[in-house]
């Protein structure tokens, strides 16, 4: 009684605080769930620097990806991770180790900060930005004696050093060395000297010392390039010579130290990559790796001699890559004997690899996996048994007999195969090297995730763990537009999965397309011999149930891939749009295929629309996804009648950020049919600029901005609707009778930053939609698509109520309940790809960036699958029960009937 | 005789019938005038055939001018054709903008949706946040294409078109004025309930504490009946 007088009082904030318990609280998860469909991998990103520290048991790295880590070099996991800011502030420059045990790092844009971390813990020793202005393109780092070296070369002239103190920062030195022969691309530095050569030259300065004496050394041969001796007892450079006929050369050359001798190597015909050298004997070995044939060899040579020293050198297979690794750091622990040593190398694939000098592989990490760019989620293919039930109901041509025939070959495979697992017969005939579990579950929980990188490899990746199924480098390739197909899933019968990835080639810039299995990553690549401008799926299968590719060239040229599909695409070419956006003209364009023939496939011109880049220049267009589904086609309102929904699968949303003299930035979001090229409807937020992350399905956008004038990010939705009649409610056509939808908006207030945004995916679409959100603090919010309604009304009457609409708050919530990576805080979120599961109610979810995490949603609860603490056994147990006591006591009471009848 | 009936160079003024889409639209600091040259293809190969010019004599406010020319016997003939066998009709928008800049634009629709509609079309003309045009898209709003019958010859003489010129919304902000607005109402309205109901607590929940009584007392009124007939 007494709480509902207590709701009548009670504010509309609490009501809304009590719905979003109700809504969030399937988000969550218990502590005990923690793990169990989730998982989180941690990576640094590609290896810029590294060393191994003084103990031996952890090296110090420095990334592409602006971290700074230490990993444990028994396992290679990270021991600690420092992220450093986005670019250019947190653009690691340097990294060395300082005379203490902490590594010190030089980070930053025009203003660089100098930091140190302690090897130990990661953490922040000391932090000062460099005083006074310089240009980093020149300058070449150095530490020696707590002091740091700024070493900026102008080219040709001299080279001006910086020296700072390396504790408090304040500058104690500036000078300058007159060095007509200096070139930053020419000189490196090794301990204190700077060398340089030019011709068949090396020149060398003490940087350190204020008056240092340049000192010049002729060689024999022309030198094309330098790098400097990391390692050993004295400063030294790696010298490469001129290719002389076939044959190219290679030096090391040690410069001397306090009244030594220069030592001259003898010249080698690989590059040598490291020098070892042994304080008591005097005698200095160098390191070369040759990789033949997948074959690594570790060649050590003594110096002088050129002699191969046979028990420090070894040959072992070399599989993580196709080229040269490069050696970052020999970590030898105490005693300086090769054989002991670890190699700690990185490839052009972006693995960090620990290799044994005995051959071991000590471990590898694929760090090309912090840089993925697209994903896709692939069922997995029906065991062997479904599969035979699957073909026999597969060939309809076959006859009444034929039929029965394969049914009772089918029977008795499936009876064979219960025997086999009833008397614990092993399957004999399983294929080698290839994993048996990987087949399709009852849930459709079970998929193959396939990444392409950034660096140009593949992976497949198990959804359930993480673990690397297959992987394939791509060799000479231009990654930085990509664009994965699905072609055929697995659902087809006999024909296997493809996929294929469209990039460019690094050198011709033409367009290459890898077609593979998703499940193996077997493939071919395919130089297409001209460049795509566009690129899409056919929305029609051929008769291998494959969806083949339509391509755009830049010459307006259509082709299709598998060619043999030329007819297909022709018998629907009549209905085939394309568009094509030029982002520095601001030019759209709109194709038609409807004049092919059907031995050629020809574009027309159909529509232009023009976005002149003096005033607006493109920045994203987002089309719906062509396997969305869109279950209710309207929305119930409070009087009972129906709002359509606009469902145009031709909608795209295209943004720009125009410039005005007034508000500066404008932010335009078009709303564009890609087959009649119409505006649908167009909006303009003055004020408002990049970083601007859309989402595009049914009838809805929704897209974030920072608005200028607030200096907040703002969250806008469109919705459209039809209105109270369906126009057509059997197919959407752009060209006969357009609507004009009607148009709902609504703008809230989130309190973070957003990095990346993507809408749930269920199978059927019945499940609501949840946005989910990755923000800059690492966590990812599951926002239900009800907080973002551009329906609700600020005064709530009661039909709205009825309806079920939240009232009007401007600023949306970011309950701890919705972050559906709890604690586990991802950094540099760059995408979230969600895909749907078997189970209607789940959604799967991939959140990628510099870590993977995955994970499950569920928008709507599962509704379809039991409790985890629902005990079948229990079940049956009480039902086998009632069952038995109903039986006997039937049976009581019929004797008791019988008794009482003979009385 | 026919070329003096219909000269090519008389134009005729048709229709200014300018809608403006109405509603929180973009207002501009600058005015301007935008000429656009109309051309159309009577075929899917071959050159564009003048239709008319369209002036938008304030991008403000939408006012427009249109004169496009009488369509000729032949043209007539070939849109017909275009129409009969599903092809396209494309037209061809020639704009130049105050600044003297020349955008071309393409647009189109299906021939038989604007045979079918009696050239009845609808030109809209887009425009962004400068006042630029950024497309001029065409759409018959009639034609269905399915076999409707085509009006007779002598109706198909001139384009009925409608011209709408759209000018970009405003994007919405986060309405906070009314929110704070609404919260102080409603604590306005609480403070001024919880004054006037300093009532007792009876006085407040009579209505429920009366109900219950009377539940009690029926319910033990009903007990002594009930337990002598347990009893018995």
């Amino acid at each position: 009684m007494m709480t509902k007088g207590r709701i009548m009082f009670v504010l509309p904030l609490q009501v809304f605080f009590i719905f979003l318990g109700i809504i969030t609280g399937s988000n969550c998860i218990y502590e005990d769930q923690v793990g169990k469909f989730d998982w989180h991998q941690s990576y640094i990103g590609a290896l810029k620097f590294a060393y191994g520290d003084a103990s031996g048991k952890r090296g110090i790295v420095a990334t592409e990806s602006n971290v700074v880590a230490a990993l444990n070099l028994k396992t290679g996991n990270i021991l600690w991770r420092q992220i450093l800011e986005k670019e250019p502030l947190g653009k690691i420059l340097y990294l060395s180790p300082s005379s203490g045990s902490e590594a010190v790092v030089v980070s930053g844009g025009s203003k660089p900060l100098v930091r140190a971390f302690d090897t130990i813990n990661g953490a922040l020793g000391f932090e000062w930005p460099l005083p006074g202005e310089l240009n980093l393109d020149k300058v070449i780092w150095a530490i020696s004696t707590d002091k740091l070296y700024a070493v900026s070369v102008n080219n040709g002239v001299d080279f001006v050093v910086n020296q700072f103190s390396l504790r408090s920062g304040s500058q104690t030195g500036k000078w300058q060395h007159n060095a007509p022969w200096a070139h930053k691309s020419k000189c490196v530095i090794s301990r204190d000297l700077v060398i340089c050569y030019s011709g068949k030259e090396i020149h060398s300065v003490r940087f350190s010392q204020k008056d240092a004496k340049a000192f010049t050394l002729e060689l024999h041969q022309q030198i094309v390039n330098i790098r400097s001796v990391k390692s050993g007892e004295k400063p030294g450079v790696f010298l490469d010579f001129a290719e002389n006929g076939s044959e190219q050369s290679h030096q090391v050359v040690l410069l001397p130290e306090q009244g030594q001798s220069i030592v001259k190597c003898k010249l080698m015909p690989y590059s040598a990559h490291w020098v070892l050298s042994d304080p008591n004997h005097e005698a200095v070995s160098v390191v070369q790796l040759i990789l033949k044939n997948k074959v690594l060899e570790v060649v050590t040579t003594d110096c002088m001699s050129g002699k191969k020293i046979e028990e420090s050198s070894s040959a072992f297979p070399f599989t993580i890559s196709a080229s040269l690794p490069q050696l970052e750091d020999v970590i030898c622990g105490s005693r300086n004997d090769l054989s002991l040593c670890r190699l700690l190398v990185h490839t052009e694939e972006e693995s960090i690899a620990l290799l044994h000098s005995s051959g071991k592989q000590l471990w590898v990490r694929e760090e090309s996996l912090a840089s993925i760019s697209v994903v896709e989620m692939m069922d997995l293919p029906v065991s062997d048994k479904d599969a035979a039930i699957e073909k026999e109901f597969d060939n309809k041509e076959a006859g009444l007999l034929g039929m029965f025939g394969r049914r009772l070959v089918s029977q008795t495979l499936q009876f064979q195969q219960l025997l086999q697992t009833v008397f614990g017969i092993s399957d004999p005939i399983q294929p080698a090297g290839q994993r048996t579990d990987l087949v399709r579950d009852d849930f459709g929980l079970h998929k193959m995730i396939v990444v392409a990188t950034k660096a140009g490899k593949l992976f497949g990746l198990d959804n359930l763990n993480g673990e690397i199924v297959w992987q394939k480098m791509l060799t000479n390739v231009d990654t930085s537009s990509m664009q994965l197909f699905v072609q055929r899933t697995t659902r087809h019968g006999p024909y296997p999965a493809q996929c294929s990835l469209l990039l460019k080639d690094k050198v011709s810039n033409e367009s290459v397309l890898y077609t593979f299995d998703p499940i193996t990553g077997v493939g071919l690549k395919k130089n297409l011999g001209y460049r795509v401008l566009q690129a899409m799926l056919l929305s029609v299968m051929d008769e291998e149930s494959l969806r083949p590719i339509l391509l755009l060239d830049s010459e307006e040229k259509v082709y299709i891939e598998p060619q043999t599909a030329i007819s297909l695409a022709d018998s629907f070419a009549a209905s085939t749009y394309m568009y094509v956006a030029n982002t520095d003209t601001g030019i759209m364009n709109g194709y038609t295929l409807a004049q092919s023939t059907g031995e050629r496939l020809v574009a027309s011109k159909v529509w232009d629309v023009v976005f002149n880049p003096e005033t607006q220049t493109l920045v994203n267009i987002v089309g719906k996804s062509p396997q969305e589904r869109v279950h209710s086609q309207g929305r119930v309102l409070g009087d009972r009648s129906v709002l359509y929904k606009y469902v145009n699968p031709n909608l795209i949303a295209v943004v720009t950020q125009g410039t005005d003299p007034l508000h500066k930035y404008v932010l335009n979001v078009y709303l564009l049919d890609a087959v009649s090229g119409a505006v649908i409807f167009s909006i303009s937020h003055k004020r408002a600029r990049e970083p601007i992350h859309l989402v595009h399905t049914e009838n809805w956008v929704v897209y974030t901005y920072f608005s200028e004038k607030w200096r907040r990010t703002e969250i806008t939705a469109i919705e459209l609707y039809e209105g109270k009649t369906q126009s057509n409610s059997g197919a959407f056509s752009s060209l006969l009778s357009p609507v004009n939808p009607l148009v709902e908006r609504q703008s809230y207030i989130l309190p973070a930053m957003v990095q990346s945004m993507t809408p749930t995916v269920t199978e059927k679409g019945i499940t609501s939609r949840h946005l989910l959100v990755g923000l800059a603090s690492g966590a990812v919010l599951e926002l239900p698509w009800m907080f973002v309604d551009p329906r609700r009304p600020v005064t709530v009457t009661p039909e709205m109520r009825e309806e079920g609409v939240i009232p009007y708050m401007p600023e949306l919530p970011i309950p701890t309940e919705s972050i559906i990576n709890y604690n586990k805080s991802l950094p540099q979120i760059n995408g979230i790809h969600a895909a749907p599961s078997g189970l209607e109610s789940t959604s799967l979810v991939l959140v990628y960036g510099l870590d993977l995490f995955y994970t499950r949603v569920a928008p709507s609860k599962t509704f379809d699958v039991l409790k985890e603490d629902f005990d079948p056994f229990l079940i049956s147990m009480v039902l086998v029960g009632l069952g038995l006591a109903s039986y006997t006591t039937k049976r009581l009471a019929s004797r008791k009937a019988l008794k009482q009848a003979w009385k | 005789m026919i070329r003096s009936n219909h000269p090519y160079f008389a134009f005729v003024l048709l229709s200014i019938c300018s809608t403006l889409v109405l509603g929180d639209r973009y207002d501009f600091e600058i005015d301007g005038t935008i000429i656009v040259r109309l051309r159309h293809y009577l075929s899917d190969d071959g050159n564009p055939e003048d239709r008319g010019n369209l002036t938008i004599q304030s991008i403000r406010t939408g006012s427009v001018a249109l004169s496009q020319a009488i369509i000729k016997p032949h043209h007539l003939t070939r849109l017909k054709a275009l129409a009969k066998n599903d092809q396209l009709y494309r037209m061809q928008a020639t704009v130049v903008t105050s600044s003297n800049k020349v955008v071309e634009f393409l647009t189109f629709m299906k021939a038989c949706a604007l045979v079918e509609s009696g050239f009845s079309d609808v030109l809209t003309v887009n425009l962004d946040h400068s006042g630029g045009v950024i497309a001029i898209s065409a759409s018959a709003p009639y034609g269905i294409c399915q076999g409707a019958p085509i009006p007779p010859d002598e109706k198909l003489r001139f384009f009925n078109t409608t011209i709408v010129v759209r000018h970009m919304d405003n994007g919405p902000v986060p309405d906070t004025a009314t929110y704070i607005q609404k919260m102080e109402r409603e604590r306005d309205a609480r403070e001024r309930g919880d004054q006037k109901d300093n009532r007792s607590f009876i006085a407040k929940y009579w209505m429920y504490i009366v109900p219950l009584l009377i539940f009690v007392l029926l319910s033990s009124a009903g007990q002594p009946e009930g337990a002598p007939a347990a009893a018995r």
